[in-house]
């Protein structure tokens, strides 16, 4: 039996109206039917307080409330309808210390502009049949950030930072 | 269901929250036909992105003559960059791969550079034209000998601003 996404309601933060149109359009095609959707952070945040989602797809650059600091409210914020919430960020900005910045407010997948339907296909899949653990350390709340799949990490030990 | 690390210098938690995207979705993979479907998706939309990255083109070119007017105006700046990068976020996705290209070079070396000199300037716009004549020509995939050109016309402006820092 393959996915069913009848039943799943996704939050699109998105400002761009094409860019909305094109979204909406990929997720009518894998089969999901209810969207809840924002054109900013402060109004996504109000969305899902609302309208409890099961995933979202979040652009990055927005005014007045961008969908980064959205995700920092989703991870952080005591009023948060969900912490765990999978978090796809869509992004023109692939520059490393961009991504590590996303990364570190607890983004839980990547989808890199330009878009391709393999390219959202493939993160759904992440976030359905690989969810990472989340981590919660003094400063940091959010999916773990030690990703690649049999490597060893060689960064700084953050997590004993109290 | 968590996981403590606390002793021995360590203090975090490690929490495995019930998968109820899964729940809900169900495991399998996609459903034979859902890719071919979504792709089509790019295909009904493509007009309309040709029509909007017209009208995107053409601010592009307006809000470059204003840079060249007040190089280091952040605001103009910015306008040049934000328009270059919606360019360069969805010109890939409909079969121009050039505008994300073009797009991305400027991105970055606005990104790079502090203030813009007449160097700084020839290369905002030369990628601002390249991204016309891709857009309004209709220079779809690697663009065969036009491409070739107007890549090597912006990989020149970008290597003489390289060479005088």
């Amino acid at each position: 039996m393959a996915y069913q996404f009848a039943k799943v309601r996704v939050l699109l933060l998105e400002d761009n109206a094409h860019m909305r149109k094109l979204m909406k359009g990929l997720l009518d095609a894998i089969g999901v039917r209810e969207i809840v959707e924002a054109a900013d952070g402060a109004a996504a945040y109000q969305a899902i307080r609302q309208t409890p989602v099961d995933f979202a797809l979040v652009d990055w650059e927005m005014y007045p409330v961008s969908g980064l600091d959205f995700v920092r409210k989703v991870r952080t914020e005591p009023d948060s309808p969900n912490q765990f919430l999978p978090i796809i960020m869509i992004t023109g900005h692939t520059e490393r210390e961009r991504v590590m910045k996303a990364r570190d407010v607890g983004v839980t997948e990547f989808l890199a502009k330009p878009i391709s339907a393999q390219s959202l296909t493939q993160r759904l899949e992440e976030i359905i049949d690989r969810p990472r653990p989340y981590i919660r350390t003094p400063n940091y709340f959010g999916p773990c950030r030690r990703r690649k799949r049999g490597g060893t990490y060689l960064g700084a030990e953050r997590r004993t930072q109290v | 269901m968590s996981k403590d690390g606390v002793g021995g210098g360590r203090n975090f938690q490690i929490i495995n929250p019930p998968n109820q995207l899964q729940k809900k979705v169900g495991t399998g993979g996609l459903e034979p036909g859902v890719l071919k479907k979504a792709e089509k998706v790019f295909d009904t939309l493509r007009p309309e992105f040709e029509a909007t990255a017209k009208t995107a083109v053409e601010k592009l070119a307006a809000a470059s003559a204003a840079l060249m007017a007040a190089p280091n105006d952040i605001r103009k700046r910015q306008d040049v960059y934000m328009i270059a990068h919606e360019l360069r976020g969805q010109g890939g996705s409909y079969g121009y791969p050039l505008v994300t290209k073009f797009g991305d070079q400027l991105c970055r070396y606005l990104d790079a550079t502090d203030f813009l000199d007449a160097k700084g300037l020839v290369i905002v716009k030369a990628a601002a034209d390249a991204i016309a004549v891709v857009i309004n020509a209709a220079v779809t995939g690697d663009g065969g000998d036009t491409g070739r050109t107007l890549a090597e016309m912006l990989d020149k402006a970008l290597a003489q601003a390289k060479s005088a820092t």
